[in-house]
């Protein structure tokens, strides 16, 4: 509401209208209308220009004009309930509709800088309200400054019924009261009626209007011609035309009228209003009027405004007067003081000629009005700061506070500094406040005055801008007041808020859902959920889990109430996740959801199906499995990294491994790259992994659960999608796997997921899936519905199934198992070409099962079509790929069996990776040419033995290897049993030491057959052995090793070792390679001396002894070996037997432990003489080969010898480089005497 | 002593909300309120003109209202993230409000350091849930 432009508007002079009922017929019968609305329109007049001169001696011109007409007897106020009651009807009317128009975005409005303006009932409201509160006995502009007297032309005597119509009319309270003024300015107006052929005609209507005129003066009667039209739509010139020039005539009345209007008014007939008033009648109306304002109006109000103001100025302004005043007001306080307000200015006479208010302030009031409605705003202001002070001094604070009002209305006009006219207003609604506080009637209509002193601040705050101004006083005005003001008072203020910078959002939606509130208790419950849902575009989405959950419950209950079930369920469906509130709200909110769920369905037939948040579906992370091209039995072969997998098929699949076609490709190339990205196999399931999660502390039961997808196909039974029923526990979370079968080709769209809550509700979500992170964008813009959960479906196609049985779950290191491998065709078609590759050289296939190769494929397997069952074996790109005979067919349903052998060599996981290759039997379709399967299992490997093997040479013999194996049980737990060691170099042999010398002691039987695994090797080559191992023992075993004819430079060993667990056989097998003999020789010599040597001293004084001495030639190539005795350090001793008994003897090899144990009786010095030659030559010794060399050596006595200084050197035959040298073996040899 | 901690998020919506009195269960409720009604006054202080031009803007707010019973202090970092903490008698010194509320937005920045949260969601770590704890232990 502006204030500029509507005070002129309404604070006008009232001209008071009586009717004779002949002339209100004559206008209500052919118009719908009454006698003042017909003139109202009329009363406003522009491009005036009349001269008045008020109370200066300057004049000045009135340009517009209005005047305000009423009738006679509604010139009163009416009651406060009356009022209320029409109040509530205005807002009704203007509020119609706004339920189902959408709550402005408030954040919207904000952002793009326009907040909402005021809610266009509240203007109307408000100024409805300011005319429900006029005729008040606090103010004088209300009160008829003119008395229009309004006769039938046809009456027989103008004049007298002119004096009858005044002397009987009924005339306001106030004005018999005496408050008004009755010396009223008296205007007369006769309607000559045209649509009646009266005697005579105009003309007597005119003579009448003379003999008026005649008698009441020239200047005060008039006369119109009405009802002239002939009610047709052709005749209704300009005013009756445009219906909406007399809606602004039309006012709305109470109950039992007042305010201005009478409580009934006249049907519209069929025409509609003015049918039948045409141009010339309004313009005389008009001209009549306009008579009135300017002739009679303007210059009789002159005249009272400066008698007026005559009277004031001689008994209150001036000096003398002031301190009259004063000093008299001193003496004797104003009756009305001591009663805490002064009653309203009462005339000295009560009769009804006299001034309407005779006393002073009577007269200021009446002149500061008066002067307003004269537009002289000066004086009014002058003389209402004077009024305010005199008021103020007596303490009538009702009258101040009406003057305090009235002269921020004339600041307003003045254009005043704002902050004047907002004090005036502000002084006036405190005062009136206080003087509500009272109690009785005058405290309750005080209130609404206070109020009305508030809007006139918050209207005029707003004009200047200073919102937080206008809030702060509709707030103060709110409080007092109660139901449908209060809230329009608060959601003002809220609107206020939002235009104070910055904009106070939480204080507005905390003023609106106050407003809500009071609109919901005051029975406007369409503009209290309207208050409600602008705050909840508000708070939306943030999170202010509490605010939201008592919005959408009073939205919620309210469209409930209002027979709206489907639109409360949207708001009692937000409420259902809350998390925060206790169990039992919780409970009481799904009860209250799934029984409007149920009335829901009851109004509309079936059961809706909502957006319900319950459970939580995590819409952004959706897993889809399904096979394409490439297949994985299960999840573990999943969980190998897809580069894994195409290491391991790339020998499979020559051709694509590069991954890039070209020109050699040719048609095949151009079908893989046609492959779609995403699809699956019409046929083959897709398991659709989506996670859901019940916030809440109740149990929530799920059934129905399935996906919603398209498929272009159309047709409903070409998918099946599985429904699945689930309870889920408070605060559960789970990932739901649900399956999908499409039987045919095309396209297919995963949708979103649908469900049934706790057996009632039906719900769904739709998937939002996280667009892919592309190599910039790094947010995680959602990408729509239909993004990347689109498959294309594929032709139905073999899918090959693998299924690995008899394997163990853990093994130990070196155990052999034997699990089998189950190859099912499950595809609508056959398959053929079948290849296998496995990841380690601990997978083994054999290459034949059970002797299968060669026998034809139905002996082996149904459904099997080829010739023969041998796998093929060849190396492809570093692995071995096992291929099925390419004949092999295997049809839809057939099953293949192969044993495979896994030999895992480390402890730790063994990773059973399989990869298959198929291709369909029939012609490749487009973009399917192959198909993979790949299969994973994985096994743990515990470790079983630690061995340790050693080899030295043997003293003994010039071949011979020592072999000593150190065996720890691993595993801790006993049980363990050796049961072979076998060497795999061909040739070489193994036996037991103990074997060759004294019996052996942990030897038993042989247990032939147990050489299954090498059954070509030759019999010398294993050494069967039973050694049961304790736990965590070490034991050593010792072994010769044989070589297989001439001396290898290197041995390569190998040895086996058997655990054998007990109960079923578990055979396991130990590798050992590059064991090597410790220390190398070029030449290996071995002493072969006699043990004794038996001679006749008596015959012979020195006894000469044969030495033996094997040489062998390790080096690779020929050589030359010479010997040369005596060469060497003397280092050698003889022993002389002390006390006649022999120490040894009976070895053969005596330990050198024992000769050393006895090194006390040895005497150095040369008590032996090398006889014979002294170098012997062995020429060219070619590689490998062994020869015998005898050498001699002389001694004088008997005892035991040991003989060493000789030494073998060698050299490489032809080149003349020298070798080397080395000390020979000592010869140990004992000569006794016969 | 503290009764409540709260982070609020740029879009004035609560990012982590606890309360450490025992008592009465509708005390979430009413810490809600106060701390949402705080948000206005928050406003109110971010719209002041500074001083001087080119015045470092200090993220410690003071006093942003008194309630019956508490008061309510405000702090906002420079990306408009606002902690707010209510405060029971005795009230702390300004200085050491200031300190408590470094505190606070160093656990609230370890928070966010974090790779796996994503800004402007619920704080739901445990870890920071502790450290705010120890803030207000040690008060």
């Amino acid at each position: 509401m502006e204030l500029k432009s509507w005070i002129p508007e309404r604070f006008t002079p009232v001209v008071m209208v009586v009717t004779t009922p002949e002339a209100e017929e004559m206008v209500q019968l052919n118009n719908g209308l009454t006698v003042v609305e017909m003139l109202r329109p009329h009363g406003v007049f522009h491009n005036l220009s009349v001269p008045v001169r008020t109370v200066g001696e300057q004049s000045y011109r009135i340009r517009e004009l209005k005047l305000r007409l009423h009738y006679a007897s509604s010139l009163f106020q009416p009651t406060p309930e009356a009022a209320e009651e029409y109040l509530q009807g205005v807002v009704k009317a203007a509020t119609q509709g706004c339920e189902s128009e959408p709550a402005p975005d408030i954040a919207a409005c904000l952002r793009k800088g326009e907040p909402p303006g005021a809610t266009p009932w509240f203007d109307t409201y408000q100024r409805e309200f300011m005319r429900m509160l006029a005729f008040g006995e606090l103010e004088t502009f209300d009160h008829p400054v003119a008395c229009l007297l309004v006769a039938h032309a046809g009456a027989e005597d103008p004049v007298q019924t002119f004096q009858a119509l005044w002397a009987g009319a009924a005339l306001p309270p106030l004005m018999r009261a005496g408050v008004m003024e009755l010396r009223l300015l008296l205007h007369h107006l006769l309607l000559h009626d045209d649509s009646r052929h009266a005697e005579g005609g105009y003309q007597r209507a005119e003579e009448k209007l003379r003999v008026a005129r005649a008698a009441l003066g020239h200047a005060a009667v008039g006369l119109a011609r009405v009802n002239s039209g002939s009610g047709d739509p052709a005749s209704q010139v300009g005013y009756a035309a445009d219906p909406g020039r007399w809606a602004a005539a039309l006012a709305g009345a109470p109950r039992d009228g007042g305010a201005g209007e009478l409580a009934a008014r006249p049907a519209p007939p069929p025409g509609g209003l003015g049918a039948r008033l045409t141009g010339a009648n309004q313009e005389a109306l008009a001209a009549c009027l306009q008579d009135l304002a300017v002739r009679s109006l303007l210059p009789a109000l002159e005249g009272r405004v400066r008698a007026l103001n005559h009277q004031v100025t001689s008994t209150r302004r001036g000096l003398r007067n002031q301190l009259k005043t004063l000093l008299w007001r001193k003496a004797s306080p104003a009756p009305g003081a001591q009663s805490g307000g002064r009653e309203s200015p009462r005339p000295s006479s009560s009769g009804g000629s006299g001034s309407g208010a005779a006393s002073v302030e009577g007269q200021m009031r009446a002149l500061a009005d008066l002067a307003f409605l004269m537009q002289d705003y000066e004086t009014a202001a002058s003389t209402l700061r004077l009024l305010a002070g005199d008021l103020r001094a007596d303490k009538a604070w009702r009258q101040y506070a009406a003057a305090q009002e009235m002269l921020g209305l004339a600041l307003v006009m003045l254009g005043a500094p704002p902050a004047d006219a907002a004090a005036a207003f502000k002084e006036a609604f405190l005062r009136y406040s206080s003087a509500a506080a009272g109690p009785g009637r005058p405290g309750k209509d005080c209130v609404r005055l206070a109020t009305r002193a508030a809007l006139l601040t918050a209207a005029h705050a707003r004009s200047h801008g200073n919102y937080g101004e206008a809030n702060f006083a509709l707030m103060k005005a709110h409080f007092p007041e109660e139901g449908l003001r209060a809230a329009l008072l608060l959601e003002q203020a809220a609107l206020c808020l939002l235009r104070v910078a910055p904009p106070a959002l939480r204080k507005f939606a905390f003023h609106m859902v106050l407003a809500g509130l009071r609109y919901s208790s005051c029975g406007q419950s369409a503009l209290g959920a309207r208050a409600y849902r602008q705050v909840l575009g508000l708070y939306a989405g943030r999170q202010w889990a509490f605010i939201e959950e008592h919005l959408h419950s009073v939205l919620g209950a309210r469209r409930k109430e209002a027979g709206d079930a489907a639109g409360a369920l949207e708001h009692f469906a937000a409420m259902l996740v809350c998390p925060q509130s206790p169990r039992a709200w919780q409970a009481t909110y799904l009860r209250q959801f799934l029984d409007t769920v149920a009335a829901a369905a009851a109004a509309q037939g079936e059961s809706p199906v909502l957006d319900l948040p319950l459970p939580e579906v995590d819409a952004a992370n959706v897993t889809v499995v399904c096979d394409d091209q490439v297949c994985h039995a299960d999840g573990a072969a999943r969980a190998l990294p897809d580069e894994a997998w195409r290491r391991l098929e790339a020998p499979l699949l020559p051709g694509v491994e590069a991954g890039l076609p070209s020109w050699l490709d040719g048609g095949s190339s151009r079908s893989l790259a046609a492959l779609p990205a995403a699809c699956c196999v019409a046929g083959e399931a897709l398991t659709v992994g989506v996670i859901l999660t019940n916030p809440l502390a109740l149990d929530l039961a799920l059934s129905a659960v399935r996906l919603l997808y398209e498929h272009d196909c159309g047709e409903p039974d070409d998918a099946e999608a599985e429904e699945q029923t689930l309870s889920l526990a408070p605060g559960q979370r789970t990932t739901l796997q649900l399956v999908l079968r499409v039987r045919r080709a095309g396209a297919l769209t995963l949708r979103g997921l649908e469900w049934t809550l706790n057996g009632h509700a039906r719900g769904r979500r739709l998937f939002e899936p996280r667009r892919a992170r592309g190599r910039r964008g790094r947010g995680l813009a959602k990408a729509p519905a239909s993004g990347s959960l689109s498959f294309t479906v594929l032709a139905p196609a073999p899918c090959l199934q693998v299924a690995l049985e008899a394997l163990p779950g853990a093994l130990l290191v070196g155990e052999l198992a034997h699990a089998r491998l189950v190859l099912t065709n499950a595809g609508p078609a056959p398959l053929r070409a079948l290849r296998c590759t496995a990841a380690g050289p601990d997978l083994h296939l054999t290459p034949d099962v059970d002797g299968a190769a060669g026998r034809s494929a139905t002996e082996v397997g149904a459904g099997l079509k080829g010739a023969g069952l041998g796998l093929g074996l060849l190396f492809s790109g570093g692995r071995a790929v096992y291929a099925w005979p390419p004949a092999l067919e295997l049809a839809p349903g057939a099953r293949l069996e192969w044993p495979l052998w896994v030999h895992p060599r480390a402890a730790g996981a063994l990773d059973v990776s399989l990869a298959f290759c198929y291709e369909p039997a029939q012609a490749a379709q487009e973009g399917m040419k192959y198909r993979l399967l790949r299969l994973r299992r994985v096994v743990d490997v515990a470790p079983a033995l630690a061995l340790t093997a050693t080899l030295t040479p043997s003293v003994a013999d010039l071949n011979q290897l020592l072999l000593r194996l150190d065996a720890e049980d691993l595993q801790g737990a006993g049980g363990l049993r050796m049961r072979q060691l076998s060497c795999t170099r061909p040739g070489w042999g193994v036996c037991s030491l103990q074997a060759a010398g004294s019996a052996p002691p942990a030897q038993e039987t042989l247990k032939p057959g147990n050489s299954a695994l090498q059954p070509a090797a030759p019999a010398r080559a294993s050494e069967a052995l039973d050694a049961a191992l304790g736990a965590g023992e070490r034991a050593a075993l010792f072994f010769r090793l044989h070589p297989p004819d001439a001396a290898a430079p290197r041995i390569n060993g190998d040895a086996g070792a058997g655990g054998d667990a007990g109960g079923p056989p578990r055979l396991g097998l130990h590798h050992m390679y590059n064991v090597l003999p410790r220390g190398t020789e070029a030449v290996r010599a071995v002493a072969q001396s006699p043990a004794r040597v038996l001679h006749d001293f008596g015959a012979h004084g020195a006894c000469v002894a044969v030495l033996r001495l094997g040489l062998r030639s390790c080096l690779p190539e020929r050589v030359t070996v010479t010997v040369s005795t005596g060469a060497g350090a003397e280092t050698a001793a003889w022993r002389i037997r002390e006390g006649g008994d022999a120490a040894a003897g009976a070895g053969a090899a005596p330990a050198p432990a024992a000769s050393l144990d006895q090194a006390a009786g040895l005497r150095s010095g040369a008590e032996y003489v090398w006889v014979a030659a002294t170098h012997t030559l062995l020429p060219d010794l070619a590689p490998g080969a062994a020869a015998d060399v005898a050498l001699q050596v002389a001694v004088f006595a008997p005892g035991m010898y040991e003989v060493g200084d000789y030494s073998i050197a060698w050299t490489r035959a032809g080149s003349g480089v020298a070798g080397g040298s080395c000390p020979g073996p000592s010869f140990l040899f004992s000569v006794e005497a016969v | 002593m503290i009764v409540c901690a709260a982070v609020i998020g740029q879009a004035n919506n609560p990012l982590y909300l606890e309360t450490f009195q025992q008592g009465s269960s509708d005390d979430a409720l009413r810490f809600h309120y106060i701390v949402h009604c705080s948000l206005d006054a928050v406003e109110e202080k971010l719209a002041l003109p500074r001083k001087s031009p080119g015045e470092p803007s200090d993220a410690y707010l003071g006093l942003l209202y008194p309630t019956e019973d508490y008061k309510v202090f405000g702090y906002v970092t420079n990306t408009r993230v606002k902690f707010i903490l209510v405060v029971d008698e005795p009230v702390p010194k300004d200085e050491e409000m200031r300190m408590i509320f470094k505190r606070f937005h160093a656990a609230y920045v370890d928070a966010v350091c974090n790779p796996f949260y994503s800004v402007n969601t619920p704080l739901t770590s445990s870890s920071f849930d502790a450290s705010v704890r120890t803030i207000i232990m040690t008060l």
